[in-house]
């Protein structure tokens, strides 16, 4: 074994893991060379060193930390709980922005904020060159109409009342026509039930009518002895 | 052992916190000796944080491999985490690099021999590519094989690495003025 060889075992030697078939020729090298036997008691000084830090003795209790993970779980559960509804409002917002049609523009002197989706090219740029009043934005759609955006809303909003008003009439209009079906069926109704009342007066007329016949007709055998029990006891008497 | 663990390990699974209670009895004192040398401070908070994650991760276990080998991985975890929170705060200027350096409370560092002073100094100014490797075959009594497996490298180059960490831990020493003397306990 040379120096080289020798040196890949000082670890596993300063450590006790060296391999048994490596421990004679190691030793037997070491024999020989100073300068490694220099070099493997230093390592073993220096392993001893780290034996001088001192320790100090910890005591982890169950209960502590099975108590922290309750309240990690519980922080964890109101975090994502927290995390969710912000995301939600985040998203809310977005969605608010995206119907709106929210439309902001930063320009060199002016700032512009529309929302909507008219009025695309209602701003132009000034050009250079062109006369304006210092500051404030030469527009083309300016000189025309100061603004666009709002007349065609305008515009719209009068279809929108005008569309508004031919359902309400439309329902209107549906409305009669439904009172006056429901006028008929209601009368029907009432003659139905004025007829159907005279029926039931006479059914029961005749019910009566029926009974007292009936009644009249047919008496049930012994009626007329409970009529008269001087009969009864006159028939007992006999022998 | 490792049988024993793993058998702690199904019952903690099984929800049998008295399980938790004799790991915390069996590894507490090898946890917290890793994690004092790795981390330097707050060593009971981060032990407990250990367990922690043991207990969070009791349903991802498997009895593969030896436990000690996992449980010493999850230590590595959070000894790191620790290190980037407070260079994070040391970044944010919540603390002062004197505190970072000198782990220990004054009252506790004047209690300590100035060679062990000068050891723990010398320990914590070591790179982490060589303080983790000689940290877990020192104080946490692993094989090299072990030590290996933990930290995802080759045997050889935990061999090689904490080999360098011990001639580097003698050569700081000697720069911070310690005799040659002191050096040979």
């Amino acid at each position: 074994m040379n120096c080289e060889q020798a040196k890949r075992h000082f670890i596993e030697s300063v450590y006790g893991e060296l391999d048994t078939r490596q421990r004679a020729p190691l030793e037997q090298h070491l024999a020989s060379c100073e300068a490694c036997r220099g070099k493997l008691t230093r390592l073993e000084q220096s392993r001893k060193l780290l034996d001088v830090l001192g320790e100090k003795p910890v005591r982890i209790e169950a209960e502590a930390v099975l108590e922290r993970a309750g309240r990690r779980a519980l922080h964890s559960s109101r975090r994502w709980r927290r995390g969710a509804l912000a995301t939600a409002a985040v998203a809310a917002c977005l969605l608010a922005v995206m119907l709106s049609g929210l439309r902001v523009e930063w320009h060199a002197t002016y700032l512009v904020v529309a929302w909507g989706n008219g009025g695309e090219d209602a701003v132009v740029e000034p050009r250079p060159g062109e006369a304006g009043i210092p500051g404030t934005p030469k527009t083309a759609a300016l000189q025309a109409d100061p603004w666009p955006v709002i007349h065609d809303q305008g515009k719209r909003l009068e279809s929108l009342d005008e569309l508004v008003r031919l359902v309400v009439a439309e329902l209107e209009s549906a409305e009669r026509r439904q009172g006056r079906a429901l006028g008929t069926l209601q009368s029907q109704f009432a003659e139905l039930h004025r007829q159907n009342a005279l029926r039931w007066k006479l059914l029961d007329q005749d019910v009566r009518d029926l009974g007292a016949t009936y009644l009249a007709a047919y008496r049930p055998p012994g009626s007329d002895a409970r009529a008269n029990p001087s009969d009864q006891n006159e028939q007992g008497d006999r022998p | 052992m490792s049988q024993a663990d793993h058998e702690l390990m199904r019952r903690l699974r099984e929800g049998r916190t008295e399980a938790l209670d004799e790991l915390l009895r069996r590894w507490e004192g090898p946890v917290a000796r890793v994690l004092g040398r790795l981390a330097g401070r707050d060593v009971e908070d981060l032990s407990q944080e250990v367990f922690l994650r043991v207990l969070a991760a009791r349903e991802r276990y498997r009895a593969r491999g030896a436990f000690s080998t996992w449980l010493y991985r999850i230590v590595l975890n959070v000894a790191r985490d620790a290190a980037r929170r407070r260079r994070l705060r040391v970044w944010l200027s919540l603390e002062n690099h004197e505190v970072q350096s000198n782990g220990a409370p004054p009252a506790e560092s004047a209690q300590r021999s100035e060679l062990a002073e000068s050891v723990r100094r010398a320990l914590d100014a070591l790179p982490p590519r060589l303080r983790e490797p000689l940290v877990m075959k020192h104080f946490g009594e692993l094989t090299f094989a072990e030590v290996a497996a933990v930290l995802g490298v080759p045997a050889s180059t935990v061999k090689s690495r904490v080999q360098a960490g011990l001639e580097r831990l003698r050569s700081e020493l000697r720069r911070r003025g310690i005799d040659e003397r002191e050096l040979k306990p």
